[in-house]
């Protein structure tokens, strides 16, 4: 027998005791309860702001500002707090080391906290890249990079320390997260500073969107979903008493999932100019997600098989098991939102907002929730304070969650249904947006009823949390290990990297890519053949195996810096056949003629636009929808936007589309709207900008604004940046003078005036100066 | 069929390669896992399950334990 070969042969063992970093640990979860409250109660704010206008309390406080620090805080601050402590505990035990670096990890951690701090401070200031997810700007961006690695160095260095030879599935989970965010982040953030809070996007209109989306759609599913499936298969065994489910489901469940995830990135693009082939491949490898996302959650649910009652007195089960069932309906909703004809109904209403909170409360709150509730006794070395308030907190919690998904799919629904609806005559039934708006109220505040009833309960844990922790004393987990002194050779990288399945994969790759340049992807010969290759291969691979002897994926698995490597490749085929094609669409897609760069003062208009977060209330993509049309006007084109740096399609509409907005009103229109906005427009919730007609507009550093555009690519002449202060004195006189002959008073140096400049632009090229006015003709800012 | 789809952009052949690429791994991974028994990757799935959960539950035996069953499995490289 093979085992009494190996017994012969067993290598000298030497008993060690280590001692786990567990203080990191406990920093990051007292971290991650503090900020998870910081996060929810924002959102409670600004949910009552979309209820009640007079939320809006001071220029700062205004929901454009807070939503965007709401979404940082839930996403980086809550959950990438989370995840670091659920990681750096889990890690450790399942290598059986210490983690690397102290220093590294107390790195990490202030440094994180530092970033979280800078977005608090910076974003409510207004110093925004005004890029959903990512509004961070240049220095924080940077910090983000640096202080990332530094988890990565002591992340690796553990693994490279290790004392278990397999990495478990959770490790790969944890690999995938920290190399993807790495590339999401890097490319996603490349931008040109121009002063020391401000910078624009490299990519433009269509490049920017596509680009926007792979990392807005994969921060989900790199940063909230991979770390924290890799949080369930650690911490459902640990907490149920049982190996997870399959694990050869697992395998398969992380392969899949790496591989289509980064895909599905265009499905929040839908309906929208990009080209029709994106959207469909973006709807495709999305429904395609199904399978994985279900496996996954299949996996983590069974893992409790036979440990069913324990549900009903644990509560750290109690937490996971919903979390896990919640990770199920998001995963389900997500595909199902992504096939284009729901995607027509729901996008730009409350049905994603609804989407996006069932995972980030019931599947990350809930994680969360369980994980900490599991660890904190542990780490202090005690009982849970209160397995009452805990039970009360799941329950409080999930009502609050059923409240708000309930709440926002009726809204989403109506308002979709509204905005589309008909009246005999063919014309719009609703054509006045705020009717529209309206019909949401009683739907609004129900969801801040389910918002705040979370809130209490993150309220409740962190005061449970809190009192355990007092109750007990910090205690380090410790393991004893053996260490192999004389260990068996170690199996080269070379045998791994060009091993038989590796060179079967490469072969049948390789006569795939001979079909693809062909362009006879679909002729039957060419698929027999890929066929009969890779299965013969694998059967005569089958044949060829020796007994008893380790897989290649076996091999693999316990070769941390390999497994790094494949998985960076595999999140990069999706990566590259999505972005590749993105740059090159300029070229292929655009017609690109019609499209001229903004105004000096229109583009320091849209700078003010960006600082206000408007892109959180106002789309600007209109679609091919004959309701859209008739509504905002005719569908947007690539040309549209092909100088927004960044692009501001937006992804949500509580109020109007704006991408045609320009000329459809008066320039005084805009002003009172802008003043009071419910003297324009009875029943909108949207903040008044009084403030706007007394700031004074940043003019001086209109040329350094041009210079940057022209640095990513917008052909402004060295002339035209040289005249750029000039040109906007004149626009904004032209302005001013209209306004003035309406009955108002402006200053021409003010921000009201420059937005002004930027709304009456929108959809249309520059405008000829008014008769009278002294603004230099237009073609002199025409390439 | 296919060159009226690639008549829409000849860019639609990344996204092509890309998916045969894909179906191709996952199948490939799906064989591979699925010719091995699942009682063959019960080493593997204990993992989480062999270790303590900190000084107030240390387990050394437990542990003892974890690491000699990885021992008896085949080494795969130097412990480190």
């Amino acid at each position: 027998m093979a085992t009494e070969s190996r017994d012969q042969a067993a290598p000298a063992l030497e008993a060690k005791r280590i001692v786990y970093n567990d203080s990191i640990v406990r920093w990051f979860i007292g971290a991650s309860v503090l900020f998870g409250v910081v996060a929810m109660l924002v959102g409670v704010i600004i949910a009552l702001q979309l209820a009640v206008w007079q939320a809006n309390l001071h220029p700062i406080l205004t929901f454009g500002r807070l939503r965007p620090l709401h979404t940082n805080a839930a996403i980086f601050a809550f959950v990438g707090n989370m995840i670091f402590a659920g990681m750096y505990y889990s890690t450790q035990r399942l290598v059986k080391a210490r983690l690397a670096s102290d220093l590294l990890a107390k790195i990490h951690f202030w440094g994180w906290q530092l970033i979280i701090v800078s977005a608090a401070v910076t974003l409510p200031l207004g110093f925004t890249t005004g890029k959903e997810y990512a509004e961070l700007e240049w220095p924080i961006d940077l910090a983000i990079a640096v202080i990332w690695v530094v988890f990565a160095i002591n992340f690796f260095w553990t693994l490279w320390n290790r004392r278990e030879k397999h990495l478990y599935v959770a490790i790969w989970f944890y690999i995938a997260t920290i190399v993807t965010v790495a590339v999401l982040h890097i490319v996603n953030s490349l931008e040109i500073p121009v002063s020391i809070l401000k910078s624009y996007s490299i990519y433009g209109g269509a490049k920017d969107a596509l680009i926007q989306w792979w990392y807005g759609h994969n921060a989900v599913a790199f940063f909230l979903t991979t770390p924290v499936l890799g949080i369930m298969y650690y911490f459902v065994p640990k907490a149920s008493g049982r190996p997870v489910y399959s694990y050869r489901l697992s395998v398969v469940h992380f392969w899949a999932l790496v591989f289509l995830y980064i895909w599905a990135g265009p499905h929040h693009l839908l309906n929208s100019s990009l080209p029709n082939w994106a959207q469909t491949l973006g709807m495709i490898f999305s429904i395609m997600l199904w399978a994985p996302s279900w496996g996954g959650m299949i996996n983590g649910l069974l893992t409790l098989r036979g440990a069913w009652d324990k549900l009903r007195e644990d509560p750290v089960l109690k937490f996971l098991a919903a979390g896990v069932t919640f990770y199920g309906m998001a995963t389900f909703e997500g595909p199902l939102l992504s096939i284009k004809s729901v995607n027509g109904l729901a996008h730009y209403t409350d049905w994603i907002i609804g989407h996006v909170h069932s995972g980030a409360l019931g599947w990350n709150g809930f994680m969360a929730a369980g994980m900490f509730y599991y660890l904190v006794p542990r780490l202090w070395g005690t009982q849970l304070h209160s397995k009452r308030a805990a039970d009360l907190h799941f329950w409080i919690g999930t009502i609050g969650i059923l409240l708000y998904m309930v709440s926002m799919w009726v809204a989403g629904v109506t308002q979709g249904m509204m905005w589309r609806a008909q009246n005999p005559e063919g014309g719009l039934l609703y054509p006045n947006f705020v009717e529209t708006l309206m019909a949401l109220r009683p739907m609004y505040w129900t969801r801040i009823v389910g918002g705040t009833l979370f809130l209490v309960g993150q309220l409740m844990m962190a005061w449970n949390l809190f009192m355990t922790a007092k109750a007990g004393k910090a205690v380090d987990g410790e393991a004893e290990v053996l260490i192999e002194k004389d260990a068996e050779p170690v199996v080269p990288w070379t045998s791994l990297i060009f091993g038989r399945p590796v060179l079967l994969a490469a072969v049948t790759t390789a006569i795939m890519l001979l079909a693809g340049l062909r362009s006879e992807i679909a002729s039957f010969t060419m698929v027999l053949l890929t066929a009969i290759v890779g299965g013969v291969g694998a059967y005569f691979l089958q044949l060829a195996r020796e007994k008893g002897k380790p897989t290649w994926h076996s091999l693999l698995e316990g070769r941390p810096l390999l497994f790094t490597v494949l998985t960076v490749l595999a999140v990069l085929v999706g990566g590259v056949v999505e972005i590749v094609p993105s740059l090159l669409v300029e070229q292929t897609a655009a017609t690109g003629i019609e499209a001229k760069p903004y105004r000096p003062l229109e583009l320091s208009g849209r700078d003010i636009y960006l600082r206000e977060g408007c892109y959180t209330c106002h789309s600007q993509m209109i679609r091919p929808f004959r309701f859209e049309t008739a509504r905002y006007g005719e569908a947007s084109t690539l040309d549209d936007s092909r100088y927004d740096h960044p692009f501001q399609w937006g992804s949500k509409r509580t109020g109007p589309d704006l991408a045609r907005e320009g000329g459809k009103y008066p320039n005084l229109w805009h002003y009172k709207h802008m003043v009071d906005p419910r003297q324009i427009s009875p029943g909108s919730n949207m903040p008044p900008y009084a403030q706007l007609a007394t700031a004074k507009n940043d003019a001086a550093s209109i040329p350094d604004k041009m210079r940057a555009m022209r640095a990513v690519g917008v052909p402004y002449t060295p002339e035209e940046i040289g005249t750029g202060a000039q040109d906007a004195k004149s626009h904004a006189d032209e302005i001013v003078a209209d306004l003035k002959a309406n009955g108002v008073d402006v200053a021409p140096d003010t921000e009201i005036v420059a937005l002004i400049s930027f709304l009456q632009r929108l959809g249309r090229g520059p405008q000829p100066p008014a008769s009278g006015g002294k603004a230099p003709a237009v073609s002199t800012l025409t390439p | 069929m296919i060159r009226q789809l690639m008549a829409q952009s000849p860019l639609l052949l990344f996204p092509i390669v890309g998916l045969l690429i894909f179906v191709g791994v996952f199948t490939l991974v799906v064989a591979r896992v699925f010719r091995h028994k699942a009682d063959e990757f019960d080493a593997m799935a204990r993992i989480p399950l062999g270790e303590d959960d900190g000084a107030s539950r240390a387990a050394p035996s437990t542990a003892l334990e974890g690491a000699a069953h990885a021992a008896s499995r085949p080494a795969l490289e130097k412990g480190r």
